[in-house]
């Protein structure tokens, strides 16, 4: 099944939901829990206020069906609600904190992949290389390759989801492709360098 | 369209790949379908060969662990995610209920609706639901086998060794584990007037103080340690940084890698309160639900109200807080209504007291080791009352 294809079914099934059968809604939240999951863990390592965050967003959705019907991809309307939610709940927790002085650590946005790999590579060269090429990005940069790559969202939806603009989106993304790059030497000599890293980093066979 | 890409295939620069959703997608294994597509394409242009393949890199280098979810905690949180919904829509739906139906009729879907809800929430925690149904009458440990022991001892030490197999009470082997795969759970059931420590297979140590349970696993997961926890516990976690210890109480969630710390969190009680010694806690109020995140630092006491879940953190002397473990009660200024309930439980006796006694701030120490008559004597003393015990009642009431 194309990707295509599979936004029309969730579609149908959205539609389902706003007119009323809160089974497509119970569908729709099994099917993407996990997705979701993971997509709020990029934002904080605590669990469980992801797993609230998803709660209160389904709670939402059913309490505000009728306001929904135009949702065209499931997955993306979805992910940017919990994204919103998930920062305001940040952001009145560390207005909370801030004020009794409880905390000294900022948030930052995780990403699994760095902690995936430290925790199943054994090998510290490859950690190395992999901090290389991460290190040197924000949180912003980061998050909209991830957004990008794995979520596989376009510029469109990257920049309603970031609130920047669709060219700002466009040049950041450019702007830290290159910066990877970079980070491994300049077009011409990075080749070999560049391969041997990401091969080590992803341990796929060259073939 | 996918002849017009053959035709640019030849001149695309890495963006170009980014930018090409179909190849982000397949990249993503996310279309097996192109790959029919793509291997005759890359053979067919070597040139583009080392662009492809590091596009196609890049784009792996973002694939996250999946983190899964097992299916029956996702049905506990849709369940609970329903009767939040149901419970804050209630009146409304109720209000288009009485206009389009007859009065015996709301009044039936009113009992429907409260029953299921009420069928719901049971169902929620099937833990904690098996739990409520004990007594504090005695102290026993409850097996994940089923097996039921006594303790009859005043004070109690329960050890678990690292790989649950074995289980000491008092220094006498009693059981072997069996038939489990360990992550099933026990619960130690401590009885008013005793008190009990037990070591948990991580080397966690945990007192509990009278009239409390422990709900643990024998062997904890993989990823975290999570034992809830009804009345008061002085825990001592080992350390682990990679198994978050949980301790879930009815009103908050705290989490902690390794480091000491009293909980006392009784369900007669209208406060829930953590004092921190050592380390760091984090903890989740309300848990689940607009659950809040606070930080403790040590020697910070919270104290969270059951209905609101509102909260104060104060700079407490912490050795007040955990002094219960050797035999001695600490008050400042604590209400004395909660002083005598926690004598009550203590020395298994029931109390009352009259209402002008429940404003009464008081401070002293007690020492476990008397009597509770000497106990209830002193109090009497410090906050000028009296007291009559008779028919296994005190009666406790303020001199005017």
């Amino acid at each position: 099944m194309s990707n295509n294809d599979k936004i029309d079914l969730y579609q149908n099934i959205w539609r389902k939901f706003t007119d009323g059968d809160d089974e497509a809604l119970s569908s729709i939240y099994f099917e993407f829990f996990d997705i979701l999951l993971n997509f709020g863990l990029k934002y904080t390592s605590d669990r469980f206020l992801v797993e609230d965050c998803i709660q209160n967003l389904f709670v939402s959705l059913l309490k505000n069906r009728q306001t929904q019907k135009n949702v065209i991809n499931v997955r993306f309307y979805l992910s940017k609600a919990l994204r919103n939610l998930m920062l305001y709940e940040q952001r009145k927790t560390k207005k909370l904190i801030t004020v009794e002085e409880h905390r000294e650590t900022d948030f930052t946005i995780t990403y699994s992949i760095e902690n995936s790999l430290i925790a199943s590579e054994t090998d510290e060269i490859r950690f190395h290389f992999l901090k290389l090429a991460i290190e040197d990005l924000t949180a912003h940069q980061r998050e909209i390759l991830y957004l990008k790559f794995n979520c596989g969202f376009n510029y469109n939806q990257i920049s309603e989801l970031m609130q920047i603009s669709v060219e700002s989106t466009r040049t950041l993304v450019y702007r830290t492709i290159k910066s990877i790059k970079d980070t491994f030497g300049n077009e011409t000599h990075s080749n070999l360098i560049f391969f041997h890293v990401f091969h080590s980093f992803l341990n796929l066979s060259s073939d | 369209m996918r002849i017009t890409m053959e035709k640019e295939f030849r001149r695309y620069t890495l963006d170009d790949f980014f930018d090409d959703p179909d190849f982000c997608s397949w990249a993503r294994s996310e279309r097996p379908d192109l790959d029919e597509y793509y291997h005759p394409l890359i053979n067919e242009h070597p040139e583009q060969k080392i662009l492809f393949r590091r596009a196609y890199k890049l784009i792996r280098l973002f694939e996250d662990e999946k983190i899964t979810t097992d299916l029956q905690r996702k049905l506990q949180l849709w369940d609970v995610t329903k009767s939040i919904y149901r419970k804050q829509n209630t009146p409304a739906r109720l209000y288009r209920q009485i206009f389009r139906y007859a009065a015996v009729f709301v009044f039936l879907t009113t009992i429907g609706s409260l029953t299921y809800y009420l069928i719901s929430s049971t169902s929620q925690h099937n833990n904690t639901s098996l739990y409520s149904k004990l007594d504090f009458t005695e102290t026993k440990l409850l097996l994940d086998n089923g097996k039921e022991i006594n303790i009859k001892t005043k004070q109690s030490e329960i050890v678990y060794d690292q790989i649950g197999n074995q289980i000491n009470i008092n220094n006498k082997p009693v059981s072997k584990v069996q038939n489990t795969d360990g992550t099933e759970m026990n619960q130690l059931v401590v009885s008013f007037g005793r008190q009990a420590r037990i070591i948990l297979s991580d080397q966690t140590e945990v007192w509990l103080n009278a009239g409390s349970r422990l709900v643990y696993p024998t062997i904890f997961e993989k990823d975290k340690r999570k034992v809830q926890l009804q009345g008061e516990a002085f825990f001592k976690v080992s350390k682990d940084k990679t198994k978050p210890f949980i301790v879930e109480t009815g009103n908050s969630r705290i989490k902690v890698l390794g480091t000491s710390f009293n909980v006392k969190a009784y369900p007669d009680e209208k406060v829930e309160e953590t004092v921190l010694v050592e380390g760091s806690v984090s903890l989740n109020i309300g848990k689940r639900l607009f659950g809040k995140e606070v930080l403790l630092k040590p020697d910070q006491r919270i104290v969270i109200s059951d209905i609101s879940n509102s909260y104060t953190v104060s700079k407490v002397e912490v050795g007040n807080y955990t002094s219960w473990i050797n035999g001695l009660f600490v008050f400042v200024d604590e209400p004395l209504s909660s002083v005598l309930m926690r004598i009550s439980r203590y020395y298994n006796i029931k109390i009352k007291w009259t209402e002008d006694a429940e404003p009464l701030r008081i401070s002293g120490k007690l020492d476990l080791k008397d009597d509770f008559q000497r106990v209830l004597n002193a109090l009497a003393l410090i906050s000028d009352g009296s007291y009559i015990h008779e028919n296994s009642v005190v009666n406790f009431k303020l001199n005017n």
